[in-house]
């Protein structure tokens, strides 16, 4: 009788656990990641030049040809809270007419109304609106580097879908060396996801997608910011 | 004996198009700029970075890279299309001579 008390109290202990302290514990874990590095609070950060080239790759691959292209005409500020990363947000923008594929004639066809319509949505535009499933890489005085999941909005011709893209954040303080290059701390950012353009409705010149255009397209950024004013 | 030689010429500059074609790099479209990316390893952030630049670099390809008429002349198949199509007319015209050597003479002396 005693012995079945005992092993009740067991059970009753591990099914209360698995239930209310494991999810806490695991949800604490990544809802609010708690940084070393000395710093608190928000960060707006500014895309920045000067800290590093800001530039969007992007790889088509069709039957026909694989386009390899760049855009760099990158702009835009988002805010880390560091006292809750997750709800980090911010918008970064990207202008059409400086997407470049080798072909300027290629270049034409992408900014007309059959692709990406550069005259009516002359951008586009991330609106980041939370970081989830974050995982802290490097964490001390100098450095502050984690992998996230970066969800946001994106919008392209007139469409707008959500998406997660998994980035890198690297977060550098200023120092001596940071200095030289421009002021406040840094911030790189390194990114990919997929784009799938039946997503936003673009249908391209006839049959061009699915043989000479990728139907889906890699999308890679390297996004350099400084806290500095502009 | 000079439908032969036209038909040759035709030929050898097929030759020299497709030569040139693929010491480009056999492009399937033709290119007017090269992308060259640059590594550097970035010592703040301890990482290796990349810049991207478009450099001029025409490279003939199979298929045109544009739809205007120059653009349509600057790749393999529309030059190579109309030599083959000069190699053929000349090396019938050429035959065609040789068998009947008075037409030729009368046409050629028109």
């Amino acid at each position: 009788m005693k012995k079945n008390i005992i092993n009740g109290k067991i059970v009753f202990f591990m099914i209360f656990s698995a239930l209310f302290v494991w999810p806490a514990a695991f949800d604490a874990s990544i809802a609010n990641v708690r940084v070393k590095i000395a710093i608190n609070g928000k960060k707006n950060i500014t895309l920045n030049n000067k800290v590093g080239d800001n530039i969007v790759k992007f790889v088509s691959s069709a039957p026909l040809e694989e386009i390899r292209g760049s855009a760099d005409g990158i702009s835009g500020s988002f805010t880390l809270d560091f006292d809750n990363l997750k709800v980090s947000h911010g918008t970064i923008s990207v202008e059409v007419a400086s997407m470049q594929t080798g072909v300027s004639t290629r270049n034409r066809h992408l900014f007309s109304d059959e692709w990406l319509d550069a005259r009516r949505y002359p951008k586009l535009v991330f609106q980041l609106n939370s970081l989830e499933n974050m995982q802290i890489i490097r964490d001390d005085n100098a450095v502050f580097e984690i992998k996230a999941d970066a969800v946001g909005i994106f919008s392209m011709h007139g469409e707008s879908k959500e998406i997660k893209a998994p980035v890198t954040i690297k977060y550098v303080k200023e120092s001596p060396a940071t200095k030289q290059r421009a002021d406040g701390d840094f911030v790189m950012i390194t990114g990919k996801f997929k784009v799938a353009l039946k997503d936003f409705k673009i249908k391209g010149a006839g049959g061009f997608i699915g043989k000479k255009v990728g139907e889906v397209i890699d999308v890679e950024l390297t996004l350099f910011g400084s806290t500095a004013q502009q | 004996m000079k439908w032969n030689i036209l038909s040759a010429v035709a030929l050898l500059l097929l030759l020299a198009i497709l030569v040139a074609w693929m010491f480009q790099g056999g492009e399937i479209y033709t290119k007017d700029k090269r992308q060259i990316i640059t590594k550097t390893k970035d010592e703040i952030f301890g990482t290796e970075t990349e810049k991207v630049e478009w450099v001029d670099d025409f490279r003939l390809g199979l298929l045109p890279g544009g739809d205007s008429i120059g653009s349509v002349l600057l790749c393999v198949t529309v030059p190579g299309g109309i030599l083959v199509a000069v190699a053929v007319a000349a090396f019938t015209a050429g035959r065609q001579a040789r068998r009947n050597p008075i037409i030729s003479k009368t046409l050629t002396s028109k």
